[in-house]
């Protein structure tokens, strides 16, 4: 145990880790801070510089992307009034109050140290509950296994972004799309239509770059304004005296808690534990009224909440290999792309690995209060930085990082078209996490399915005999007969809302 | 919806025929559960469009401006065919500054340090240091 840990500080020491690391962090400021990026494309965009990384250095690198562009997008908030990713929406409801009355660096402080706070408990929880949980995981056999994803789809779909209808048809055509090509127990090639390039499926870079990247630069190309920077208030980095910290330590305390146990539900995701933590910091606050009108504490609650799920996400992701989100899914996806397979084989025969994630998500939280103090005057400048020039950047990040996979023009043209139909999927409300998420579990799905159906002899009815099916199939079947009972309930109302809105 | 009945119908051709020698399941068993549910809540959702306005969470505020979006869309497909063509190093700068120009950025001094600086450090970083393939451009291949 101690040499696997030793073993792991030695893997996340080395030069090639250390360097990606800081090269991490500050990316993952930048495009947190960014309005527009976040952290799933930051991460879609470092993932091709990846390729040629020991995997300790592409993990130290993902990784810090992940939790420092979290942490980034407190930043925007704070100093312009628009969160630089969803998970810091919250944050702008103190935070820019406080700069407003000139208190700008002392929300980036306490927003940083939150972020800190944050992101090292839910590394406590990913240290303790991971390897426990992937213990649990030998128990899963195929039929376990299918339930349980299917379990974790359902529930991502039922609490995606807007209708969770559309969640539903997003996760299916994530799942569609990763049945194309050949199949893994006959090796027949499916869905190909005589196109060469499909016959091994679309490769996913290209798919997610295109989805991420290149949606949003057509979604900033339809509702830009003018190329014209938002009007900034400056920054700059002061922390509080140690006694306001004191009797803060409660909100640190509850909203870590809130954000860790958060993250490791499936489909939740920052900005839930964003918003829940800071009501609670709310309701239990004896300045209740100072709430949005620039209270720390509401910066507190959001910041550390929402960096927490970062190391709760990683347990089931890391366990047993189900993304709770979309970033933990591009993650996901990274890892399997340099040979490491989530669950009770990585705990046991990659030891040393393991602990280098984790060495380096502790890196990668105390790196921030680097980040954060040192650059704290320059994000300012960073957010005069119009719009029509960072975009051209991305484009063509895009596609550098789409070649990359193979050096296929194939996947240029899938990237565009991926970009184009993430944009449509995006304008009309469709959420595009559980696309990838479907994406990255629909083949895991159908195998499980089809080895389960084979130790059952083809009998559906086998599928609840083992008790951990039952139950997880119980649990979905749950969810989706309230989704379908919500679905009607809401047509219903809506149809006898109809006459009332025609006679206004 | 109709992409998906699509799908269903060519799941029944000839080439997915079910071969016991190749397993106990058939190849498109699970894409046809994925097709047909994909066909039935598409249906549910069309139906639902038809009885009641949109309102689920559609992103688009405000205006859309159809112009900037037509020209970024063909700035884009352009320059996946410039990188491909003309490779990184002289395809990369004509990308950015085509994109920027598209989205509205006038300053021809920046754009062009931008694109230019961005696209050496791309290739020297990337193709360079971390050994990734980069567009090389296909056009140097024929000449």
């Amino acid at each position: 145990m101690a040499g696997s840990f030793l073993d792991g500080l030695a893997l996340a020491l080395s030069w090639q880790a250390l360097l990606a690391l800081v090269a991490g962090s500050l990316i993952g400021v930048v495009v947190g801070v960014l309005p527009g990026l976040g952290s799933a494309l930051g991460l879609v965009m470092v993932l091709p510089v990846t390729f040629g990384m020991p995997p300790e250095a592409a993990m130290a690198m993902l990784v810090s992307v992940y939790a420092s562009s979290i942490y980034g997008g407190s930043v925007s908030a704070i100093l312009i009034n628009v969160p630089g990713t969803p998970q810091s929406a919250a944050t702008t409801l103190d935070g820019y109050p406080m700069a407003q009355r000139g208190d700008a660096a002392l929300a980036l402080g306490y927003a940083t140290v939150a972020s800190v706070v944050g992101g090292m408990f839910s590394l406590v929880l990913l240290v303790v509950t991971a390897p426990q949980l992937a213990r649990l995981s030998l128990r899963f056999g195929p039929i376990e296994i299918f339930a349980l994803l299917l379990f974790a789809m359902t529930t991502i779909a039922w609490v995606s972004k807007g209708s969770m209808l559309k969640g539903v048809i997003a996760s299916l055509i994530g799942i569609f799309l990763g049945l194309v090509g050949s199949d893994e127990m006959t090796g027949m090639v499916r869905f190909d239509f005589g196109i060469l390039q499909l016959s091994g499926g679309f490769a996913m870079v290209p798919l997610l770059i295109g989805m991420f990247a290149l949606a949003e630069v057509l979604m900033q190309a339809a509702t830009m304004q003018s190329a014209r920077a938002p009007s900034v208030i400056a920054g700059g980095f002061r922390l509080a005296p140690w006694p306001e910290w004191r009797r803060r330590w409660q909100t640190f305390l509850r909203s870590s808690v809130i954000g860790s146990f958060i993250g490791i539900l499936p489909g939740a995701g920052a900005t839930a534990a964003a918003y829940i933590a800071y009501a609670d910091a709310r309701r239990r606050s004896p300045r209740k009224d100072d709430f949005g009108r620039g209270e720390p504490d509401g910066v507190i609650a959001s910041e550390t909440a929402n960096n927490a799920v970062s190391g709760g996400a990683m347990v089931p992701m890391l366990a047993l290999g189900i993304p709770g989100d979309g970033v933990t899914a591009i993650m996901l996806g990274a890892l399997t792309i340099h040979g490491i397979i989530p669950g009770i084989y990585l705990f046991r025969d990659q030891g040393d690995l393991v602990n280098s994630i984790f060495v380096l998500f502790c890196f990668a939280n105390l790196l921030i209060l680097v980040v954060g103090a040192a650059g704290a005057s320059l994000y300012s400048k960073l957010l005069r930085a119009p719009m029509s020039l960072l975009m051209p950047t991305v484009v063509l990040l895009s596609f550098v990082g789409a070649w990359a996979t193979r050096a296929s023009p194939f996947d240029l043209l899938v990237a565009t078209l991926a970009g184009v139909a993430g944009y449509a999927l995006r304008l009309c409300g469709f959420p595009l996490s559980p696309i990838v998420i479907g994406f990255i579990l629909g083949r895991p799905l159908e195998f499980s399915l089809r080895q389960g159906l084979v130790l059952v002899d083809q009998n559906i009815l086998g599928f609840v005999q083992s008790p951990i099916a039952a139950v997880l199939l119980a649990l979905t079947a749950a969810l989706t007969l309230q989704s379908v009972i919500s679905v009607l309930r809401e047509a219903r109302r809506s149809g006898s809302d109809r006459p009332e809105r025609h006679v206004d | 919806m109709l992409t998906s009945a699509l799908l269903f119908l060519h799941t029944f051709s000839d080439r997915y025929e079910f071969n016991p020698l190749l397993g106990d399941v058939s190849t498109v068993f699970f894409p046809r559960i994925v097709l047909v549910a994909l066909f039935v809540l598409a249906a549910v959702l069309t139906v639902r469009g038809t009885v009641r306005s949109p309102d689920d969470g559609e992103e688009a505020s405000g205006t859309l401006d159809v112009a900037r979006l037509s020209a970024v869309f063909g700035a884009i497909c352009l320059s996946a065919v410039i990188l491909w063509l003309a490779g990184l190093v002289l395809g990369g700068p004509l990308v950015v500054a085509l994109t920027a120009w598209t989205l509205g950025y006038r300053n021809p001094y920046v754009l062009a340090a931008v694109a230019v600086i961005l696209s050496l450090l791309l290739w020297a970083v990337l193709g360079e240091v971390a050994g990734v393939s980069v567009p090389r451009g296909a056009i140097w291949n024929w000449l």
